[in-house]
């Protein structure tokens, strides 16, 4: 049975590209060399504000961790707010910096 | 063309001559729709398919290493593409029950039927196990190109086909290997 599979599969298929296929994957190709090369991103612009945000989130992740600790309910950003919550905006913030950094380096490529 | 046009047209291309990408397209045209089309099973589509991982080849030219074949750069590239196509917009296929069998009055009638139920239960494997068997038989039953190809070592590959062909064996109905057909092989 293996053999008459083998055979089976190996003669799958055997398409031929159309006549124009060569023509419009030229024409494609050649639309992509006329074509601006992509807009690079501007780190130098985003990063003072992409510092910010990290250090703001790491220092809250240190203040929200020693609050818990202390067996604290509250953190100085967070005074009024339980502790679930708190917690939240920070994965919040984790999330959207790492969603941030993602599309930044795909837009990059 | 040969793998040393290849490179020279590689060279061109990067040195800023794009017309020399057609060379490229023209030697690879058929291997890359074929392929295309065993993964999707669609003429236009595999066309499309195939057109965009030229497209893909042409942007990316300047990231192939030359540490292995240009074709196995190709292919890699077009296997990934190919496999995220099918994975966002899988191709339709029909459950066994519903093919329809020709009028049996000959044995190559009944043959055609088998082929044509092992390929429709081939299209209703698990992703992993079909692009195996996909690949493997693409590249004429070459274990290292195919598992280059894929992205994955060469014992992965080998055990995705051994599975493959035990749900193959699970999967297709008494009646395909009839007993003519089996006096027939």
């Amino acid at each position: 049975m293996t053999d008459e599979l083998d055979r089976i599969l190996s003669s799958g298929a055997d398409v031929r590209p159309s006549p124009t296929f060569l023509r419009s994957v030229m024409a494609a190709v050649e639309r992509q060399a006329d074509a601006p090369p992509p807009i690079p991103f501007p780190w130098r612009r985003a990063l003072p504000g992409i510092a910010l945000a990290a250090i703001l989130v790491i220092v809250e992740a240190f203040a929200l961790g020693s609050a818990m600790e202390v067996n604290a309910t509250t953190v100085p950003l967070f005074e009024d707010m339980p502790t679930p919550t708190a917690m939240w905006i920070v994965i919040g913030l984790f999330v959207s910096a790492a969603t941030t950094a993602v599309a930044a380096v795909r837009i990059e490529r | 063309m040969t793998a040393v046009d290849d490179e020279a047209a590689v060279d061109r291309v990067l040195a800023g001559d794009p017309s020399a990408f057609e060379g490229i397209v023209r030697r690879w045209q058929g291997p890359l729709v074929n392929l295309a089309y065993r993964f999707c099973r669609d003429r236009g589509r595999a066309e499309d398919m195939a057109q965009e991982a030229f497209l893909r080849a042409y942007r990316g030219l300047a990231r192939w290493r030359r540490q292995g074949m240009f074709s196995t750069w190709l292919f890699a590239l077009a296997t990934n593409l190919y496999r995220s196509e099918i994975r966002r917009i899988p191709p339709v296929t029909l459950p066994l029950d519903r093919l329809e069998p020709s009028s049996g009055e000959t044995r190559d009638d009944d043959v055609e039927d088998r082929d044509r139920a092992i390929r429709r239960v081939v299209d209703t494997l698990p992703p992993k196990y079909r692009e195996a068997l996909i690949l493997f038989y693409f590249r004429e039953m070459d274990v290292a190109a195919a598992a280059a190809s894929l992205g994955v070592p060469e014992g992965t590959l080998k055990a995705r086909l051994a599975r493959a062909r035990h749900l193959l064996r699970r999967k297709l109905p008494a009646t395909v290997w009839s007993p003519r057909l089996k006096e027939a092989q």
